[in-house]
Protein backbone atom coordinates (compact mmCIF):
# COMPACT_ATOMS: atom_id res chain seq x y z
CA UNK A 1 0.00 0.00 0.00
CA UNK A 2 1.18 3.50 -0.63
CA UNK A 3 1.50 6.03 1.81
CA UNK A 4 -1.30 8.17 -0.40
CA UNK A 5 -3.49 4.96 -0.64
CA UNK A 6 -3.17 4.49 3.23
CA UNK A 7 -4.24 8.61 3.67
CA UNK A 8 -6.87 8.11 1.68
CA UNK A 9 -8.06 5.10 3.44
CA UNK A 10 -7.31 7.08 7.40
CA UNK A 11 -9.92 10.05 5.67
CA UNK A 12 -12.23 7.23 4.92
CA UNK A 13 -12.45 6.08 8.22
CA UNK A 14 -12.18 9.22 10.26
CA UNK A 15 -14.59 10.48 7.90
CA UNK A 16 -17.32 7.23 8.47
CA UNK A 17 -16.96 7.80 11.72
CA UNK A 18 -18.00 11.65 11.94
CA UNK A 19 -20.75 11.40 9.48
CA UNK A 20 -21.51 8.70 12.28
CA UNK A 21 -21.58 10.89 15.17
CA UNK A 22 -23.50 14.01 13.27
CA UNK A 23 -26.11 10.83 11.95
CA UNK A 24 -26.81 10.72 15.51
CA UNK A 25 -28.21 14.87 16.33
CA UNK A 26 -28.92 14.66 12.06
CA UNK A 27 -30.61 11.83 11.02
CA UNK A 28 -30.36 11.69 7.14
CA UNK A 29 -29.01 15.17 6.74
CA UNK A 30 -24.89 14.37 6.20
CA UNK A 31 -23.64 13.25 2.87
CA UNK A 32 -19.75 12.09 3.00
CA UNK A 33 -17.66 12.63 0.33
CA UNK A 34 -14.43 10.74 -0.71
CA UNK A 35 -11.37 11.84 0.83
CA UNK A 36 -8.66 13.87 -0.97
CA UNK A 37 -5.04 14.11 -0.15
CA UNK A 38 -3.81 17.46 -0.63
CA UNK A 39 -0.95 19.39 -1.83
CA UNK A 40 0.81 21.76 0.59
CA UNK A 41 -0.37 24.75 -1.86
CA UNK A 42 -4.02 23.75 -1.73
CA UNK A 43 -6.91 25.69 0.13
CA UNK A 44 -7.90 23.12 2.71
CA UNK A 45 -11.17 24.87 3.50
CA UNK A 46 -12.08 25.96 -0.16
CA UNK A 47 -15.66 25.76 -0.67
CA UNK A 48 -16.81 26.29 2.87
CA UNK A 49 -18.40 29.91 3.63
CA UNK A 50 -16.64 31.70 6.12
CA UNK A 51 -16.79 32.60 8.93
CA UNK A 52 -16.35 29.21 10.32
CA UNK A 53 -16.41 27.61 13.55
CA UNK A 54 -13.48 25.21 13.79
CA UNK A 55 -13.70 22.31 15.86
CA UNK A 56 -9.57 21.28 16.80
CA UNK A 57 -8.89 17.72 18.17
CA UNK A 58 -5.43 16.45 18.67
CA UNK A 59 -4.50 12.61 19.04
CA UNK A 60 -2.18 12.76 22.63
CA UNK A 61 -1.53 8.97 22.58
CA UNK A 62 -0.85 6.15 20.77
CA UNK A 63 -0.27 8.56 17.51
CA UNK A 64 -0.17 11.85 16.66
CA UNK A 65 -2.14 14.38 14.62
CA UNK A 66 -4.74 16.68 14.18
CA UNK A 67 -8.33 16.72 13.58
CA UNK A 68 -9.63 19.82 12.50
CA UNK A 69 -13.92 20.08 12.11
CA UNK A 70 -14.80 23.09 10.12
CA UNK A 71 -18.45 24.68 9.74
CA UNK A 72 -19.40 27.78 8.68
CA UNK A 73 -21.04 29.62 11.17
CA UNK A 74 -25.67 28.47 10.40
CA UNK A 75 -24.15 25.26 10.53
CA UNK A 76 -22.81 25.07 13.82
CA UNK A 77 -26.01 27.33 15.32
CA UNK A 78 -28.25 24.46 13.68
CA UNK A 79 -26.18 21.37 14.89
CA UNK A 80 -26.14 23.21 18.47
CA UNK A 81 -30.01 23.11 18.06
CA UNK A 82 -30.38 19.46 16.77
CA UNK A 83 -28.02 18.31 19.91
CA UNK A 84 -30.34 20.21 22.06
CA UNK A 85 -33.41 18.91 21.28
CA UNK A 86 -34.39 22.00 18.82
CA UNK A 87 -35.39 21.62 15.34
CA UNK A 88 -32.26 22.64 13.64
CA UNK A 89 -34.45 24.17 10.97
CA UNK A 90 -35.00 26.88 13.15
CA UNK A 91 -31.60 28.28 13.67
CA UNK A 92 -30.86 31.77 12.43
CA UNK A 93 -29.61 31.42 8.96
CA UNK A 94 -27.42 34.80 9.20
CA UNK A 95 -24.12 34.09 8.52
CA UNK A 96 -23.42 37.25 9.99
CA UNK A 97 -24.48 36.32 13.55
CA UNK A 98 -21.93 35.62 15.51
CA UNK A 99 -22.24 32.23 17.57
CA UNK A 100 -23.51 32.29 21.17
CA UNK A 101 -21.31 30.91 24.04
CA UNK A 102 -23.59 27.74 24.01
CA UNK A 103 -23.16 27.37 20.64
CA UNK A 104 -19.22 27.82 20.64
CA UNK A 105 -19.36 24.99 23.05
CA UNK A 106 -21.80 22.63 21.43
CA UNK A 107 -19.48 22.62 18.43
CA UNK A 108 -16.24 21.77 20.44
CA UNK A 109 -18.34 19.15 22.04
CA UNK A 110 -19.37 17.71 19.40
CA UNK A 111 -15.84 17.15 18.17
CA UNK A 112 -14.91 15.68 20.88
CA UNK A 113 -17.66 13.24 20.32
CA UNK A 114 -16.52 12.94 16.64
CA UNK A 115 -13.33 12.51 17.18
CA UNK A 116 -13.55 9.59 19.97
CA UNK A 117 -15.18 7.93 17.70
CA UNK A 118 -12.40 8.01 14.97
CA UNK A 119 -9.93 7.56 17.32
CA UNK A 120 -11.46 4.36 18.62
CA UNK A 121 -11.31 3.28 14.03
CA UNK A 122 -7.87 4.14 14.46
CA UNK A 123 -7.36 2.23 17.69
CA UNK A 124 -9.32 -0.56 16.53
CA UNK A 125 -6.55 -0.70 13.18
CA UNK A 126 -3.46 -0.30 15.01
CA UNK A 127 -3.93 -2.63 17.71
CA UNK A 128 -3.19 0.40 19.90
CA UNK A 129 -5.15 2.73 22.37
CA UNK A 130 -5.40 5.92 20.60
CA UNK A 131 -6.34 8.96 23.12
CA UNK A 132 -7.69 12.15 22.03
CA UNK A 133 -6.97 15.80 23.95
CA UNK A 134 -9.69 17.68 25.03
CA UNK A 135 -11.54 20.11 22.17
CA UNK A 136 -10.47 23.72 21.10
CA UNK A 137 -12.88 26.03 19.20
CA UNK A 138 -12.19 28.94 17.73
CA UNK A 139 -13.91 31.12 15.18
CA UNK A 140 -11.73 31.75 11.68
CA UNK A 141 -12.55 34.36 9.56
CA UNK A 142 -9.93 33.94 6.60
CA UNK A 143 -8.85 30.50 5.08
CA UNK A 144 -5.41 31.15 6.36
CA UNK A 145 -6.02 31.11 10.39
CA UNK A 146 -7.69 27.24 9.91
CA UNK A 147 -3.83 25.57 10.00
CA UNK A 148 -2.00 28.24 11.47
CA UNK A 149 -0.04 26.12 13.31
CA UNK A 150 0.46 23.30 10.54
CA UNK A 151 3.86 21.32 11.26
CA UNK A 152 5.43 21.17 7.49
CA UNK A 153 6.51 17.29 8.14
CA UNK A 154 2.30 16.53 8.14
CA UNK A 155 0.17 15.76 5.14
CA UNK A 156 -3.38 17.26 4.66
CA UNK A 157 -6.28 15.09 4.17
CA UNK A 158 -9.96 16.93 3.25
CA UNK A 159 -13.23 15.02 3.21
CA UNK A 160 -16.25 17.41 2.47
CA UNK A 161 -19.23 16.72 4.44
CA UNK A 162 -23.04 18.19 3.42
CA UNK A 163 -24.26 18.95 6.86
CA UNK A 164 -28.24 20.33 7.31
CA UNK A 165 -27.29 21.55 3.68
CA UNK A 166 -24.03 23.41 4.56
CA UNK A 167 -20.92 22.65 3.22
CA UNK A 168 -18.14 21.93 6.18
CA UNK A 169 -15.04 20.26 6.06
CA UNK A 170 -12.94 18.06 8.01
CA UNK A 171 -9.51 18.44 7.65
CA UNK A 172 -6.55 15.77 9.53
CA UNK A 173 -3.44 17.00 9.78
CA UNK A 174 -1.74 13.14 9.50
CA UNK A 175 2.58 13.10 10.61
CA UNK A 176 4.61 10.97 8.38
CA UNK A 177 5.13 8.24 11.50
CA UNK A 178 1.29 7.68 11.37
CA UNK A 179 1.36 7.25 8.01
CA UNK A 180 3.95 4.66 7.91
CA UNK A 181 2.27 2.72 11.34
CA UNK A 182 -1.02 3.27 9.45
CA UNK A 183 0.46 1.94 6.14
CA UNK A 184 1.61 -1.29 8.01
CA UNK A 185 -0.89 -1.96 10.07
CA UNK A 186 -3.58 -1.80 6.80
CA UNK A 187 -1.41 -4.13 4.84
CA UNK A 188 -1.37 -6.39 7.70
CA UNK A 189 -5.09 -5.96 7.95
CA UNK A 190 -5.58 -6.66 4.23
CA UNK A 191 -3.23 -9.85 4.17
CA UNK A 192 -5.59 -11.31 7.06
CA UNK A 193 -9.07 -10.08 5.36
CA UNK A 194 -8.89 -9.96 1.60
CA UNK A 195 -11.46 -8.49 -0.51
CA UNK A 196 -13.02 -11.03 -2.28
CA UNK A 197 -13.77 -9.97 -5.93
CA UNK A 198 -17.84 -10.62 -5.16
CA UNK A 199 -17.63 -7.49 -2.78
CA UNK A 200 -17.14 -5.70 -6.02
CA UNK A 201 -21.04 -5.76 -6.28
CA UNK A 202 -21.59 -3.20 -3.51
CA UNK A 203 -21.86 -0.42 -5.31
CA UNK A 204 -24.84 -1.48 -7.33
CA UNK A 205 -26.52 -2.65 -3.78
CA UNK A 206 -28.20 -0.55 -1.23
CA UNK A 207 -26.71 3.27 -0.55
CA UNK A 208 -26.78 5.15 2.49
CA UNK A 209 -26.19 8.64 2.48
CA UNK A 210 -22.48 8.29 1.42
CA UNK A 211 -21.39 9.42 -2.20
CA UNK A 212 -18.31 7.67 -3.46
CA UNK A 213 -16.94 6.22 -6.59
CA UNK A 214 -17.43 2.80 -7.39
CA UNK A 215 -13.59 1.68 -7.89
CA UNK A 216 -12.97 3.72 -4.29
CA UNK A 217 -15.73 1.14 -2.97
CA UNK A 218 -13.69 -1.60 -4.65
CA UNK A 219 -10.48 -1.58 -2.86
CA UNK A 220 -12.75 -1.04 0.59
CA UNK A 221 -13.17 -4.03 2.64
CA UNK A 222 -15.66 -3.69 5.52
CA UNK A 223 -16.88 -6.04 8.67
CA UNK A 224 -20.29 -7.91 8.16
CA UNK A 225 -21.28 -9.21 11.29
CA UNK A 226 -24.46 -10.61 12.14
CA UNK A 227 -26.29 -10.48 15.40
CA UNK A 228 -28.43 -13.05 16.74
CA UNK A 229 -29.90 -10.81 19.88
CA UNK A 230 -29.63 -8.24 22.31
CA UNK A 231 -29.79 -7.97 25.95
CA UNK A 232 -29.40 -5.24 28.22
CA UNK A 233 -26.75 -4.73 31.41
CA UNK A 234 -24.76 -3.18 33.84
CA UNK A 235 -21.05 -3.15 32.97
CA UNK A 236 -20.38 -4.61 36.78
CA UNK A 237 -22.80 -7.31 35.88
CA UNK A 238 -21.29 -8.09 32.55
CA UNK A 239 -17.92 -8.30 34.11
CA UNK A 240 -19.03 -10.57 36.05
CA UNK A 241 -20.73 -13.39 34.18
CA UNK A 242 -19.00 -16.56 34.62
CA UNK A 243 -18.29 -19.60 32.53
CA UNK A 244 -22.17 -21.31 32.53
CA UNK A 245 -23.80 -18.22 33.17
CA UNK A 246 -26.85 -18.15 30.57
CA UNK A 247 -27.37 -14.91 29.18
CA UNK A 248 -31.03 -14.53 27.78
CA UNK A 249 -31.81 -12.33 24.44
CA UNK A 250 -34.62 -10.53 22.90
CA UNK A 251 -35.37 -12.74 20.07
CA UNK A 252 -37.51 -15.69 19.80
CA UNK A 253 -36.16 -18.25 18.09
CA UNK A 254 -38.27 -17.74 14.62
CA UNK A 255 -37.52 -13.83 14.33
CA UNK A 256 -35.29 -12.87 11.80
CA UNK A 257 -31.63 -11.61 13.03
CA UNK A 258 -30.18 -8.50 11.81
CA UNK A 259 -27.33 -8.18 9.81
CA UNK A 260 -24.50 -5.06 9.92
CA UNK A 261 -21.70 -3.35 8.03
CA UNK A 262 -19.41 -1.97 10.15
CA UNK A 263 -21.79 -1.48 12.53
CA UNK A 264 -24.59 0.22 10.53
CA UNK A 265 -27.58 -2.44 10.17
CA UNK A 266 -28.07 -3.32 6.65
CA UNK A 267 -30.28 -6.17 6.21
CA UNK A 268 -32.52 -8.87 8.36
CA UNK A 269 -32.25 -12.56 7.39
CA UNK A 270 -33.02 -16.25 8.62
CA UNK A 271 -30.01 -18.56 10.11
CA UNK A 272 -29.00 -21.34 7.95
CA UNK A 273 -26.65 -23.97 7.32
CA UNK A 274 -24.46 -25.25 4.18
CA UNK A 275 -24.16 -28.43 3.74
CA UNK A 276 -25.05 -29.17 7.52
CA UNK A 277 -21.92 -27.26 9.21
CA UNK A 278 -21.02 -23.67 8.34
CA UNK A 279 -23.71 -20.89 9.51
CA UNK A 280 -25.14 -18.65 6.71
CA UNK A 281 -27.52 -16.25 6.47
CA UNK A 282 -30.29 -15.82 3.93
CA UNK A 283 -31.21 -12.25 3.27
CA UNK A 284 -34.62 -11.31 3.83
CA UNK A 285 -34.69 -7.61 3.60
CA UNK A 286 -31.96 -4.86 2.74
CA UNK A 287 -32.47 -1.00 4.20
CA UNK A 288 -29.82 0.85 5.47
CA UNK A 289 -30.31 2.23 8.82
CA UNK A 290 -29.51 6.10 8.72
CA UNK A 291 -27.83 6.19 12.45
CA UNK A 292 -25.61 3.50 13.89
CA UNK A 293 -27.79 0.53 15.60
CA UNK A 294 -27.67 1.36 19.11
CA UNK A 295 -24.67 -0.31 21.29
CA UNK A 296 -22.24 -0.09 18.05
CA UNK B 1 -34.13 13.42 44.56
CA UNK B 2 -30.03 13.80 44.55
CA UNK B 3 -28.43 16.63 45.13
CA UNK B 4 -25.67 16.46 42.09
CA UNK B 5 -22.43 17.99 40.93
CA UNK B 6 -22.12 18.11 37.25
CA UNK B 7 -18.58 17.81 35.60
CA UNK B 8 -18.04 18.48 31.79
CA UNK B 9 -15.52 20.96 30.57
CA UNK B 10 -18.55 21.92 27.80
CA UNK B 11 -20.53 24.32 29.16
CA UNK B 12 -23.02 23.33 26.61
CA UNK B 13 -23.00 19.45 27.77
CA UNK B 14 -23.58 20.66 31.83
CA UNK B 15 -26.89 22.23 30.78
CA UNK B 16 -28.08 19.65 28.75
CA UNK B 17 -27.28 17.35 32.02
CA UNK B 18 -28.44 19.95 34.12
CA UNK B 19 -31.63 20.24 32.38
CA UNK B 20 -32.29 16.89 32.42
CA UNK B 21 -31.56 16.32 36.10
CA UNK B 22 -33.48 19.44 36.76
CA UNK B 23 -36.56 18.08 34.87
CA UNK B 24 -36.11 14.68 37.07
CA UNK B 25 -36.74 16.48 40.71
CA UNK B 26 -32.78 16.58 41.21
CA UNK B 27 -30.92 19.48 42.30
CA UNK B 28 -28.01 20.48 40.49
CA UNK B 29 -25.72 22.28 43.31
CA UNK B 30 -22.79 23.22 41.67
CA UNK B 31 -21.14 22.56 38.43
CA UNK B 32 -17.18 22.13 37.06
CA UNK B 33 -15.08 22.05 33.53
CA UNK B 34 -12.25 20.33 34.52
CA UNK B 35 -11.11 17.57 36.67
CA UNK B 36 -8.84 19.45 39.28
CA UNK B 37 -12.18 21.83 39.65
CA UNK B 38 -13.87 18.79 40.65
CA UNK B 39 -12.10 17.26 42.99
CA UNK B 40 -12.60 20.94 44.58
CA UNK B 41 -15.89 21.48 44.29
CA UNK B 42 -16.89 18.11 45.33
CA UNK B 43 -14.89 18.96 48.65
CA UNK B 44 -16.57 21.66 49.26
CA UNK B 45 -20.35 21.22 48.12
CA UNK B 46 -20.12 17.42 48.92
CA UNK B 47 -22.68 16.00 46.93
CA UNK B 48 -24.91 13.08 46.65
CA UNK B 49 -23.85 12.26 43.25
CA UNK B 50 -21.67 13.31 40.50
CA UNK B 51 -21.73 13.30 36.85
CA UNK B 52 -18.05 13.13 35.54
CA UNK B 53 -17.09 13.75 31.39
CA UNK B 54 -13.81 11.64 30.69
CA UNK B 55 -12.15 13.85 28.17
CA UNK B 56 -11.35 17.19 30.35
CA UNK B 57 -8.36 19.61 29.83
CA UNK B 58 -6.27 20.22 32.73
CA UNK B 59 -7.16 16.78 34.93
CA UNK B 60 -9.19 14.14 33.28
CA UNK B 61 -11.83 12.69 34.56
CA UNK B 62 -10.68 9.19 35.33
CA UNK B 63 -7.71 11.27 37.64
CA UNK B 64 -10.50 13.04 38.99
CA UNK B 65 -12.20 9.91 39.84
CA UNK B 66 -9.52 8.17 40.91
CA UNK B 67 -8.58 11.00 43.70
CA UNK B 68 -12.58 11.49 44.74
CA UNK B 69 -12.89 7.74 45.32
CA UNK B 70 -9.33 8.25 47.57
CA UNK B 71 -11.31 10.78 49.09
CA UNK B 72 -14.83 9.45 49.44
CA UNK B 73 -14.76 5.87 48.80
CA UNK B 74 -18.52 5.89 49.05
CA UNK B 75 -18.77 8.37 46.33
CA UNK B 76 -21.43 8.23 43.64
CA UNK B 77 -20.13 8.71 40.49
CA UNK B 78 -21.62 8.34 36.85
CA UNK B 79 -18.89 9.16 33.80
CA UNK B 80 -19.83 10.30 30.48
CA UNK B 81 -18.39 9.01 28.02
CA UNK B 82 -18.22 9.68 23.93
CA UNK B 83 -18.88 6.51 21.72
CA UNK B 84 -15.52 4.61 21.13
CA UNK B 85 -13.95 5.20 25.31
CA UNK B 86 -15.40 1.97 26.20
CA UNK B 87 -11.70 1.15 27.77
CA UNK B 88 -11.93 3.85 29.96
CA UNK B 89 -15.17 3.47 30.66
CA UNK B 90 -13.92 -0.20 32.01
CA UNK B 91 -11.31 1.48 33.79
CA UNK B 92 -13.29 3.88 35.51
CA UNK B 93 -15.80 1.22 36.74
CA UNK B 94 -13.12 -0.50 38.11
CA UNK B 95 -12.51 2.58 39.84
CA UNK B 96 -14.88 2.98 41.89
CA UNK B 97 -17.73 4.39 39.66
CA UNK B 98 -21.37 3.65 39.86
CA UNK B 99 -22.04 3.76 36.05
CA UNK B 100 -21.85 5.64 32.56
CA UNK B 101 -23.70 7.18 30.32
CA UNK B 102 -22.73 7.26 26.21
CA UNK B 103 -23.13 10.83 24.41
CA UNK B 104 -25.22 11.75 22.77
CA UNK B 105 -27.56 10.19 25.64
CA UNK B 106 -31.28 10.79 25.91
CA UNK B 107 -31.84 12.88 29.31
CA UNK B 108 -34.00 9.43 30.67
CA UNK B 109 -30.92 7.48 30.25
CA UNK B 110 -28.93 10.53 32.99
CA UNK B 111 -32.22 9.88 35.02
CA UNK B 112 -32.07 6.17 34.86
CA UNK B 113 -28.37 5.78 36.05
CA UNK B 114 -28.61 8.46 39.04
CA UNK B 115 -32.20 6.57 40.08
CA UNK B 116 -29.53 3.36 40.08
CA UNK B 117 -27.05 4.93 42.00
CA UNK B 118 -29.01 6.09 44.79
CA UNK B 119 -30.99 3.21 44.97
Amino acid sequence: MTPEEALTRIGESTGAAVAGALEAYCPGAVTTHPPVVLDSEEDPVAGVPLPAVVGDVSYIDGVTGGNLFIMPLPAARALAAAMGGADPAAANPDPGTELTELELSAAGELANQMMAAAAAAASAVLGQEVAIAAPETRVIAAAADALAQKDPATSVVSVSIDLLGHSCRLVQLIPHAFVVRMTRALDDLDAEHPVADEDAGWHSGPSGTTVMPSDLLDGVGVRVAAELGRVSMTIRRAVSLAPGAVVELDRELEDPIDLYVNGRRFATGRLVTLDGDEWAVSIDTVDFEATPGKGD
Amino acid sequence: MARVLVVDDAAFMRKVVSDALRRGGHEVIGEASNGAEAIARYRDLQPELMTLDITMPEMDGLTALREIIALDPGARIIMCSALGQERKVLEAIKAGAKDFVVKPFKADRVLDAVGKAMA
